[in-house]
């Protein structure tokens, strides 16, 4: 970090002008990522991201504020996390490493194109990588549905199987994760990890089913580790972009606004709606968000000049967008009040005292 | 030697919460229990009074609910209901001849202190508590955001440094928000009877 040389001045990022409407609209992005987060146990950047990059706030601000957001939640909720208690000490000590060079990575790649490229080309490059991601997990997830969980886990941990067979020196033993495998493969799924929290926001969500389906980590110590590296992560990923000025304080407090409400609302949620309506209400919102993003590319294509849409084709596009992305969300978090209404309607057949 | 107490339920109703009502009897029980001299039984009246002849069977149900605090403390508890208005209360309370009268901090509670006799033990709702502890953080948050919002121009200016304290302004920020309105939001769920979630 001392050897930090400011960016050379091309592309310089400009701050967005925050009108009361756009204020509104990032709480109201913190409040449907959160309760998406607290229901799903993360997943909020699948929306946060993508719907500041909806409301003009330029990609790689939108990464930097919400990897910011995601540092401070974090410190304040591992105050309290049981989890931590489960973590890997040794195991997750060597993936901070892998994961710091993957977030840093991240940040060098998406400030160079910023710089080098300008803002469409940044949006053009941070929506590809969500299209990747999202379309992988969506496919996941619904094939997970179609499968029914048990012949997927069983599948799961015949690849992890595989991966510790392969006697790569060094060959390290974790005690509490209760494995023995290459120490290569920590890294990777570290670095892997720690690039795309760097490059989108989105850490937890790959690095959780990573670590359980290729390295046979318990959920339990799978999720604990995760929290702790998430610390690392969001600090490293916020202290370089903030370094290089990519982060709106603006964004991130009216994130907070609504992200810590949600988050507790679907923590509670989690006690009354099942799996598999929970499963489905995550691939709504990832499905949706990524065709937002999909609809998107033709406009970023346009206003790098490499294709010719009128002015107001971009405009209905980014509009689409929008839609697609908040309404997905607002689906999948009515179909999940819906449930909680409907378990609250049950409970109140119960007889209760009359007060005075 | 017994000792004769009263346990006036209704003001622990106030607030319409009857998980309160639950706390209540267990810190009446767990009091009597505590203040016992050797040989002294506690004998334990719990006192519910309602209007309406209609609310009598809710009534005796929730008395049956709060009998078991004492009851597994070796309290005899016996629960009471008298239709009347909640006026002649404190004539209801004084006609047991309690030697303790347990109560809440209730509004109905100060209002009946100055009437009834014996010694008044109170018992403080912990959830008012979380509300002004939630009020104060909450009070906390507006200023800072106000602050940010504010003196955003020179934040701004700060922020495109791209230097340390850019980067110590941020942190440091971000992590005051998040511990100061997390609170609010904490205890406000304390009130609210809801235990907040780590995430």
């Amino acid at each position: 970090m001392g050897g930090f040389v400011p960016p050379p001045s091309g592309f310089e990022v400009e701050f967005i002008d925050l009108t009361l409407g756009k204020a509104l609209a990032v709480a109201l992005l913190g409040f449907i990522g959160g309760t998406l987060s607290g229901f799903l146990g993360s997943g909020g950047a699948f929306i946060m991201t993508p719907g500041m990059m909806n409301l003009g706030v330029p990609g790689i601000l939108a990464v930097g504020s919400n990897i910011t957001h995601k540092f401070g939640k974090a410190i304040v909720g591992s105050r309290s996390h049981g989890e931590l208690g489960h973590v890997d000490k040794k195991l997750a000590i060597m993936m901070v490493i892998g994961l710091l060079a993957g977030v840093q990575a991240a940040v060098k790649v998406n400030s160079h194109i910023f710089e080098s490229m300008g803002k469409a080309a940044s949006n053009l490059y941070i929506s590809a990588i969500f299209i990747i991601v999202l379309t992988a997990i969506t496919i996941v997830i619904i094939r997970d549905l179609r499968r029914g969980e048990k012949e997927t886990k069983s599948g799961s941990s015949e690849l992890a199987k595989k991966i510790q067979s392969i006697k790569l020196p060094p060959m390290v033993h974790f005690d509490v994760a209760r494995i023995t495998v290459s120490l290569w493969f920590p890294l990777i799924v570290a670095f892997a990890t720690g690039y795309l929290a760097g490059t989108i926001g989105v850490g937890g969500f790959i690095g959780v089913p990573a670590m359980i389906y290729l390295l046979g980590i318990s959920t339990r110590v799978a999720a604990g580790t995760e929290l702790f590296l998430a610390i690392f992560s969001g600090a490293w990923g916020a202290i370089n972009y903030a370094l290089r000025g990519y982060v709106d304080l603006r964004l991130v407090v009216l994130l907070y606004l609504g992200s810590l409400i949600g988050v507790q609302i679907g923590a509670i949620a989690t006690e009354i709606v099942e799996q598999r309506v929970a499963k489905m209400a995550l691939v709504t919102v990832i499905a949706t968000s990524d065709l937002g993003r999909v609809v998107m590319i033709p406009e970023y294509l346009r206003r790098m000049g490499y294709i010719s849409l009128s002015e107001g084709t971009g405009h209905v596009l980014s509009l689409v967008s929008m839609a697609l992305l908040f309404g997905g969300a607002l689906l999948a978090i009515g179909v999940i009040f819906k449930k909680v209404r409907d378990a609250a309607a049950v409970n109140k057949k119960a007889p209760t005292p009359s007060h005075h | 030697m017994e000792r004769n107490a009263v346990v006036v339920v209704n003001t622990a109703l106030d607030a319409g919460d009857s998980a309160f009502a639950l706390e209540f009897a267990e810190f009446c029980a767990e009091w009597l229990s505590r203040h016992a001299k050797t040989g002294m039984r506690n004998r334990a009246t719990l006192l519910y009074v309602v209007e309406s002849a209609e609310d009598l069977d809710n009534a005796k149900s929730l008395l049956k609910r709060l009998a078991p605090a004492f009851e597994k403390r070796d309290i005899e508890a016996e629960p009471l209901v008298r239709v009347c208005s909640t006026e002649r209360l404190s004539k209801e309370v004084n006609a047991l001849k309690p030697e303790v009268v347990f109560l809440t901090d209730s509004k109905l509670a100060k209002h009946l202190k100055k009437d009834i006799i014996g010694l008044q033990v109170e018992y403080p709702n912990p959830r008012k508590k979380e509300l002004r502890v939630s009020a104060a953080y909450g009070a906390a948050a507006f200023l800072l955001y106000a602050a940010i919002f504010t003196s955003f121009g020179v934040i701004k200016g700060i922020l495109t440094q791209k230097s340390f304290v850019s980067v110590a302004l941020i942190l440091g920020t971000v992590l005051a928000v998040a511990y100061i309105y997390g609170n609010t939001i904490a205890h406000a769920l304390k009130y609210l009877g809801i235990k907040p979630k780590a995430h």
